[in-house]
């Protein structure tokens, strides 16, 4: 990374500005000197919200869904720049977005309403028998009306004690079911007190009638008929909704083309300025630096270039570059962080191992080629962004290894060899090298032993990366002598369990490993005895070694997973053909299909994260530290579109 | 049916109870978040779904270890005739994969949770999330192994 000082006109900041944005390759620095920025520019994030809104809504409207693959790897069409500016230009975009939040009210205030009416129509439902106007139902002078239901088998026990305590009044029953008996309780106004004390003592609710000229029935037809002209509104609105999706595509091209005024708009405020000049710094890669002062100059000859030194303790964005196969497997390095400068690059040592674990964690043909074809099938229908891509030509290569895996593991969509014709069991059994369900231990052991062939490439990308700059003997003592003390013990451990006559010398070996990293582990302590307390506690890290190999056992635990489970869905799906006569084979089809693609995502995703936890923690954590800022350029970002390249 | 067999059968159910409890356990938990970010922005929806099932494995792994459990009685050592003995062991085999996988869903369910505010607050990092939680299910993978190794050790 270099840092590299633009200086110019005012005059010249918007050409230089949409250049940097359309080429991409240089990160604005923030400068925080001279005069502020005096440019009254528009408020783009409040046109990006209004915009997002309005098309959530005809989303909704339209029951627009994403697929699942859709949500990792959404869909966006590739369209020129030119489009963007020409519809900002031509499309009254407001105009919609009103008409879009005016209809959307509508249909609100109509929910509400309708809510609201059903609601009332509740009341005066079980009223609907008494053929008085409601309004005669409420109170009124010396006379007190109450309207309200009571659970109905408490009713009888109600109108006794009425009757006992309330000595001018009167009950009458409007409606009632099995549940509810709703009343009309009609009594002089002194004694409404002891009348509500009563009445609530029989969990009483009381219900306020509208004061109206009508009776229920009339109330409630006219309800009816409100409520039906509100149901036909919110009808006709919604397909106006409905009709203005046709605008979709063009408010999320002005989304896109907002969202790259609102970055340049950003972009300027990190410039500094004086009246009549401004200052741009920024990081661009080493490589394409010589390339954009060329192009610099041939765009605007007045700008003054020049490369600078970082500020004292600013840290460059890290640029993580991996053409070709090994691009991809940059989501991984992703997912634990850009290396800081000068740290390595992991991408490229883990994508073995990445591709390797997730492929035995399948190891089924059948998923395999499965797997290989939906993420072709989606490359081809879909068009995607370079996040999108990586990932699903993660699971293309993934796809292709399981392939290879499920052959050494004899599994073809987990179905028992030994029930295939003769001519094609005897060759597959042939090529088959191991079976992880009868012989669990001996692939347990292939497990481990991965393990311990990436811990040692572990160990030794360290050694080359410190040599590499320089640093010999932190290389050697910290790196170097580990893997000579591990691999020692490693064979020591298997030559005494196979009483092979090298023990003796690779014992001797382990332990002249041990002295050596006692003598040397403790050496950047103060003092003697510090040096060697620390020399001695370092041996401890031999368990943590331990305890990261038997971390590898997982490769065998998810393998079985997958040709069990599988196993388990050929067995159901055996059950069923016979069940019912020639449907049963339908059912056998449907649960074989369903059962096994269940499978098959479900272990993709076991795969996918187990093979990347092995690297980010197991591997990862012998040699790279990680911790630096992903070199973000300033350029065109979108949203919903793909813009073309010149 | 002889006790030995009762009692291997009775391995095959801890292994396989324990494990679909502590699953739907884990998931409800992780579901009880997932519904909460998923009411203000329902696009989420895939993202979330992967975290959601990350505690579901547990699950499995018991069914596994039973069904493990299961072949052997069936296959390997013929209904009838499984010793007293055998069916201790075979019993003790299944608590492995059952507690581990009970107690790991629970715990990687209220990981997931956290992974799922997390991704709600920044959609673009669900591989970290992912991260998180599956650490928690490494345990109940050893208790499936342990469960496996047992019972392919045991002679029945």
């Amino acid at each position: 990374m270099r840092k590299l000082a633009i200086i110019g006109h005012q005059d010249s900041r918007t050409t230089l500005l949409n250049f940097l944005q359309e080429a991409g390759m240089l990160q604005i620095s923030p400068l925080s000197l001279g005069e502020p920025l005096s440019d009254s520019s528009e408020n783009y994030e409040l046109f990006l919200s209004e915009i997002k809104a309005a098309i959530t809504v005809i989303d909704a409207a339209a029951g627009v869904k994403k697929s699942f693959i859709e949500s990792f790897a959404p869909h966006k069409e590739t369209i020129k720049q030119e489009v963007l500016s020409q519809t900002v230009r031509e499309f009254d975009w407001r105009n919609v977005i009103n008409e879009i939040n005016k209809v959307d009210n509508e249909l609100a205030n109509l929910k509400n309403l309708e809510g609201k009416l059903l609601a009332d129509l509740q009341v005066l439902r079980p009223f609907v028998g008494l053929n008085v106007p409601l309004k005669s139902l409420n109170s009124r002078g010396d006379i007190a009306i109450i309207a309200g239901s009571c659970r109905t088998k408490s009713l009888l026990k109600l109108k006794e004690s009425f009757a006992a305590k309330i000595a001018a009044g009167e009950i009458v029953i409007a409606g009632q079911t099995a549940e509810k008996s709703h009343l009309i309780i009609a009594l002089v106004s002194t004694e409404a007190a002891a009348a509500g004390a009563l009445l609530d003592h029989f969990s009483f609710e009381k219900i306020v009638l509208p004061m109206s000229k009508l009776t229920a029935t009339e109330e409630a037809g006219q309800i009816e008929s409100l409520l039906k002209k509100v149901q036909t509104d919110r009808k006709t609105f919604k397909r106006e909704l409905a009709g203005l999706t046709k605008h979709k595509k063009r408010l999320t091209y002005i989304y896109d083309y907002y969202l790259q005024k609102n970055d340049e708009k950003s972009a300027k405020e990190r410039l500094a300025y004086t009246k009549k000049a401004f200052i741009l710094t920024g990081w661009v890669a080493r490589k394409k630096l010589a390339g954009l002062k060329i192009e610099l100059e041939k765009l605007d000859p007045s700008l003054a270039l020049e490369e600078i030194e970082p500020d004292k303790g600013e840290q460059p964005p890290s640029l993580i570059e991996n053409a070709g196969i090994f691009g991809p497997f940059e989501l991984v390095t992703k997912i634990f962080g850009p290396p800081s400068p000068g740290d390595m690059d992991p991408t490229a040592p883990l994508s073995f191992f990445f591709i390797l674990f997730f492929a035995l964690c399948l190891s089924d043909v059948g998923y395999g080629i499965l797997l290989a074809a939906a993420a072709i099938y989606y490359k081809k229908t879909l068009t995607l962004s370079e996040g999108g891509k990586n990932l699903l030509n993660l699971l293309l290569w993934g796809g292709v290894a399981t392939i290879f895996a499920g052959i050494i593991t004899g599994s073809y969509f987990a179905i028992d060899l030994n029930t295939l014709p003769a001519q094609f069991s005897i060759p597959l059994k042939k090529v088959q090298l191991i079976d992880p369900i009868k012989s669990p231990l001996n692939m347990l052991i292939i497990s481990l032993i991965l393990g311990i062939i990436q811990i040692i490439t572990g160990l030794a990308l360290g050694l080359y990366w410190r040599v590499k700059n320089g640093e010999w003997l932190n290389g050697l003592l910290d790196f170097g002598l580990w893997i000579v003390f591990l691999l020692a013990l490693v064979f020591y451990g298997t030559a005494a369990a196979l009483s092979h006559p090298a023990t003796t010398i690779l014992g001797r070996l382990s332990i002249a490993g041990a002295v050596s990293l006692v003598l040397t582990q403790g050496r950047h302590e103060p003092g003697l005895i510090k040096k060697a307390v620390s020399g001695i506690l370092s041996l401890y890290r031999t368990t943590g070694f331990l305890g990261d190999t038997l971390s590898y056992s997982r490769i065998l635990a998810l393998m079985m997973t997958t040709s069990i489970i599988g196993m388990v869905i050929n067995i159901i799906a055996d059950l069923t053909k016979g069940s019912v006569p020639i449907l049963g084979y339908l059912i056998m089809a449907i649960v074989l299909v369903i059962g096994h693609v269940f499978n098959m995502v479900i272990s993709v995703l076991g795969a996918f994260v187990h093979s990347a936890r092995l690297q980010l923690v197991e591997y990862f954590g012998k040699f790279y530290e990680g911790g630096g800022k992903l070199f973000k350029p300033f350029r065109r970002e979108t949203v919903y579109t793909i813009i073309e390249s010149k | 049916m002889s006790i030995g067999l009762a009692l291997s059968l009775f391995g095959a159910v801890i292994a396989a109870l324990f494990g679909a409890i502590g699953s739907a356990w884990g998931i409800s938990i992780a579901a009880e978040a997932a519904g909460g970010v998923l009411s203000e922005d329902p696009e989420k929806f895939g993202k979330v779904l992967v975290l959601l099932a990350l505690p579901g494995t547990q699950g499995f792994y018991g069914f596994l270890g039973a069904f493990y459990i299961m072949l052997k009685i069936f296959i390997v050592g013929g209904a009838a005739e499984i010793p007293l003995s055998a069916g201790l062991q075979l019993l003790a085999a299944g608590i492995p994969v059952g507690l581990a996988g009970f107690f790991s869903a629970y715990y990687q369910g209220r990981a997931s949770a956290s992974s799922i505010f997390f991704i709600a607050k920044r959609p673009d990092e669900l591989g970290k999330a992912i991260i998180l939680p599956a650490m928690v299910e490494t345990y109940a993978v050893l208790g499936l192994l342990a469960t496996i190794l047992m019972v392919s050790w045991i002679k029945i």
